[in-house]
């Protein structure tokens, strides 16, 4: 059965520092930008933000999708999954299929290649990969200086599409690559030259070489080559090594110098470039890396009659914000006061989280249908506060609305930015919704403006990650 | 009515300010022996028969023992029920509010109110931010006291015209009446251009804007109104009281610009009184911060809704003697005077009784009394969805 992209989405933080800023302290610069999460995101909350936008380019609604594949090697749990999490949100149907893949940044390959073929052998009909990551990198190493943040998801599905997934290869040895173990804090590297020369150059090499054999198409005849990197100098030589011209590779050498290595994020992202650029009936080879494997495989672009999702990388480039190393420091938890984050209410493993996720995930009320007054949260309003009334019925709110009234406050304990905003939104849907604002400054704050309401980390706390709706503005 | 009337005999409370040298339990004692000492013809402590403890902190910070048995144990009154009470920032006068019941019902002719807390026993973040750590899990998460009454503030402004100018005229003249106030916190003289180069706390208030958090006490002593002659020959009668609720959640009130549990509150005071807002001469409302007052001269019908700003910049709620037509805290206010939770209720309810009694100690500030009828009023509690009115008079029927 043919097997299409349906729909893409990327996301990107909006915060930036430049190599040269890192290497004001470090020394070593090579240009360019990297993009950096804010506090309250993570590999998690970009996912959401990627996934919701290949869901909106693909015209599909949450519940309409049978599968989440998911590759990360920056989750935030080493033991629970956060699929489950992102089902809840994007509103699938309980029976959908989650799988997450880890490991290395490759895993969000094995994820899309694995998603192919289910749909190929006919389990699912619109599937959604995603692949996020968000690596943590040891002050001072040349991995900081390198390791972006970013999230790709794409809508597989059967039939006609953007694109169709084609041909894949692999090619596999074991050796020890970059790795973080459990209880490390951050990735290591053991030798750069070792594992470019032996691992990324000829595992790439390998697999490029097979998958010219299986399909019988010779690298230069395709149009698009698009190959995963860790930095400028192994797409340089792993071009040459498989004699791409340079031209092939417009679509993902422009991605590295802005956002620095996307990890997961980066092959999907350099797909995705692609094929905003690419022409009907054109070849494209994308070929991965991580650990000790690579995957080649190959699409062909069909009709060419989609719009860019929203939001486009052109936006995200547009709306950065440019931070201090001294902030970035502040914002990774490598500088802090030592303080633990001001704790919960109730502690996040509690059952009120789970007796909460309709509003706290799929962001429902209880309307009331006598009155129609939204009752949030529905967990806790089992009467209706207007009326008295006892038939209630859940809905889901809108996420995007107007600001009601506001205020920002300047003294707030560990674990919170300030100046912080609180936000009353009257949501287009009707209902009311208070929240923290997240990138915000309060100069900005008036009445009336337009936000929308987007899943941030709102803490961590015994280890979990609590996550919630804070709001945000459109630019 | 089908209920006693009530006197108020004795009052008392202490100094305000940061206690750091008393204990939670000498707070209770001195106030609880000022309040004992102040009854004119003497009084007999044996002859209270009900007590209500009002503390609000006690259970937030676990510093002090909240229940009843903290005013019973350490006064020595351990014969006596002493029933706790804790809702908010009017626990005081909700306290208040319990013992006039007590009275009003006729199961008991004398009864204690008082209440104490300390504030300043724990780091000015720990017992401000208990609060943030109230109420749905998310949905409260980055609430600190201030930013329950600065959305109003921003609201105001916005459908009205409210300036931090006006604002800051209110804390301007608490402060200036708690510089004759010799319990109140603070004694100093401030200017609107002070309170707004103030440091910000949460837009649009500066520190100017908020009170102080302070330690404190203060205590009445209430009877059946027949009995009163035997204490005293000036007592002050309870005229009515009224509490008020409103939703817990901003999402859920009807209007960001008032507090609906003030309204409610009063319109219950005035029918129970009989009495509009025309007829108070005085009033100690909660100015916990500068917006605060302002809801509250427009919540408690002093004047229209909206106009809150216009009635402190043109000056009416200034003292008497300043050419105020409805003095609004004399005493100083929670601004100036300070707010220590359960011992503000209380507090207002002293300051009142010293009016209505045009008592020497108030003479740098009293008002002038036209219709002998004083208010009293609190607004708080999570979600600020309690309040409590209390309405005092000399007039014995």
């Amino acid at each position: 059965m043919q097997t299409s992209v349906m729909g893409y989405g990327i996301y990107v933080p909006r915060l930036r520092i430049k190599t040269d800023e890192i290497a004001s302290v470090w020394g070593g610069s090579k240009g360019g930008e990297k993009a950096v999460t804010n506090m309250d995101e993570d590999a998690v909350t970009m996912a959401v933000e990627a996934a919701q936008s290949a869901l909106s380019h693909a015209q599909l609604a949450g519940r309409e999708i049978d599968a989440i594949y998911l590759g990360t090697s920056s989750s935030p749990y080493a033991e629970q999954t956060v699929t489950t999490l992102l089902a809840e949100v994007l509103g699938t149907s309980p029976g959908v299929f989650l799988a997450d893949f880890a490991g290395s940044p490759r895993a969000s390959i094995a994820a899309l290649l694995a998603c192919a073929d289910g749909i190929r052998g006919g389990r699912f009909d619109r599937a959604l990969v995603i692949g996020t990551d968000d690596r943590p990198a040891a002050p001072g190493s040349a991995m900081e200086a390198s390791f972006g943040a970013g999230a790709v998801a794409m809508v597989l599905g059967s039939g006609e599409g953007l694109a169709t997934m084609d041909e894949a290869v692999s090619f596999s040895r074991h050796f020890v690559d970059r790795w973080r173990a459990a209880d490390d804090d951050y990735v290591r590297d053991f030798d750069p030259r070792f594992t470019r020369q032996y691992g990324y150059l000829a595992h790439c090499s390998e697999a490029v070489r097979a998958l010219c054999e299986r399909t019988g198409i010779a690298v230069e005849r395709f149009d698009h080559v698009v190959l995963q990197h860790q930095d400028p100098r192994g797409l340089r030589e792993l071009a040459a090594a498989i004699r791409a011209p340079k031209e092939k590779l417009a679509a993902c050498e422009g991605l590295f110098p802005a956002f620095g290595d996307l990890g997961s994020a980066a092959l999907l992202a350099g797909v995705a470039s692609a094929l905003t650029t690419a022409r009907e009936g054109q070849r494209l080879m994308a070929v991965s890396y991580g650990a000790g494997v690579s995957d080649a495989f190959s699409m062909t672009v069909g009709k060419r009659n989609w719009p860019e999702p929203i939001p486009s990388l052109t936006k995200l480039q547009r709306e950065k914000r440019n931070i201090s190393y001294l902030e970035y420091l502040r914002l990774k938890k490598i500088l802090s006061t030592g303080e633990p984050p001001f704790p919960m209410a109730v502690p996040p493993p509690s059952p009120t989280f789970m007796r909460g996720t309709g509003e706290l995930l799929r962001l429902e009320a209880a309307r009331c249908k006598g009155c129609g007054f939204l009752n949030y949260p529905p967990s806790m309003r089992t009467i209706c506060v207007r009326c008295g009334g006892t038939a209630l019925e859940r809905t889901t709110l809108s996420r995007r609305g107007k600001i009601h009234t506001f205020c920002v406050n300047y003294y707030m304990p560990p674990g919170f930015e300030i100046p912080l905003a609180n936000i009353l939104v009257d949501l287009d849907s009707g209902g009311r919704y208070m929240g923290m604002g997240t990138e915000v400054s309060p100069d900005e704050l008036r009445v009336g403006m337009d936000v929308e309401l987007v899943l941030r980390r709102i803490t961590k706390e015994r280890g979990v990650s609590v996550y919630g709706y804070k709001v945000k503005p459109i630019r | 009515m089908g209920w006693n009337r009530v006197a108020v005999v004795g009052v008392g409370m202490i100094k305000f300010g940061e206690l750091f040298e008393k204990s939670y339990e000498a707070l209770l004692q001195e106030a609880y022996l000022a309040a004992i000492r102040s009854v004119d013809k003497g009084f007999d402590p044996g002859e209270i028969q009900a007590g209500w403890l009002g503390t609000c902190l006690g259970s937030a910070m676990g510093l002090e023992i909240p229940g009843g048995a903290s005013l019973a144990a350490t006064v020595g009154l351990v014969e006596i029920p002493v029933t706790r009470v804790e809702n908010g920032c009017p626990t005081g006068s909700d306290t208040f509010r319990n013992a006039c019941l007590g009275v009003a019902s006729g199961v008991y002719d004398v009864a204690i109110a008082i209440g104490v807390e300390k504030m300043r026993d724990k780091p000015t973040e720990e017992s401000l931010l208990s609060i943030a750590a109230q109420g749905h899990p998310i949905l409260s998460r980055g609430g600190i006291a201030p930013s329950l009454f600065a959305p109003q503030a921003t609201r105001h402004m916005h459908e009205f015209g409210t300036t931090k100018e006006q604002m800051a005229l209110v804390a301007v003249k608490n402060h200036h009446n708690g510089c004759l106030d010799p319990y109140a916190h603070f004694q100093t003289e401030i200017t609107v251009e002070q309170v707004l180069s103030s440091p910000p706390v949460s837009y649009p208030l500066q520190l100017l804007d908020c009170c102080p958090q302070t330690d404190g006490a203060a205590a009445a002593i209430l009877c059946r109104a027949d009995l009163a002659r035997r204490y005293t020959d000036r007592p002050v009668y309870v005229a009515g009281f009224g509490m008020g609720s409103d939703y817990l959640y901003l999402t859920e009130k009807e209007r960001a610009t008032e507090f609906a549990a003030t309204r409610r509150a009063a319109k219950q005071a005035y029918a129970m009184a009989g009495v509009s807002p025309r007829d108070i001469d005085v009033a100690e409302v909660h100015d916990c911060f500068t917006i605060t007052e302002i809801l509250n001269y427009e919540d408690l019908g002093f004047c229209e809704k909206g106009e809150g700003g216009r009635f402190i910049q043109e000056g009416k709620s200034q003292l008497s003697q300043l050419g105020g037509s409805l003095p609004v805290n004399p005493s100083g206010g929670l601004l100036a005077k300070g707010h220590p939770l359960a011992a503000t209720g209380l507090a207002q309810i002293a300051e009142l009784y010293w009016h209505l009694r045009e008592e020497s100690s108030v003479s740098n500030r009293q008002a002038h009394l036209r219709r002998g009828y004083a208010l009293q009023h609190n607004v708080g509690g999570f979600g600020i969805a309690t309040s409590v009115v209390t309405i005092l008079t000399n007039h014995a029927d």
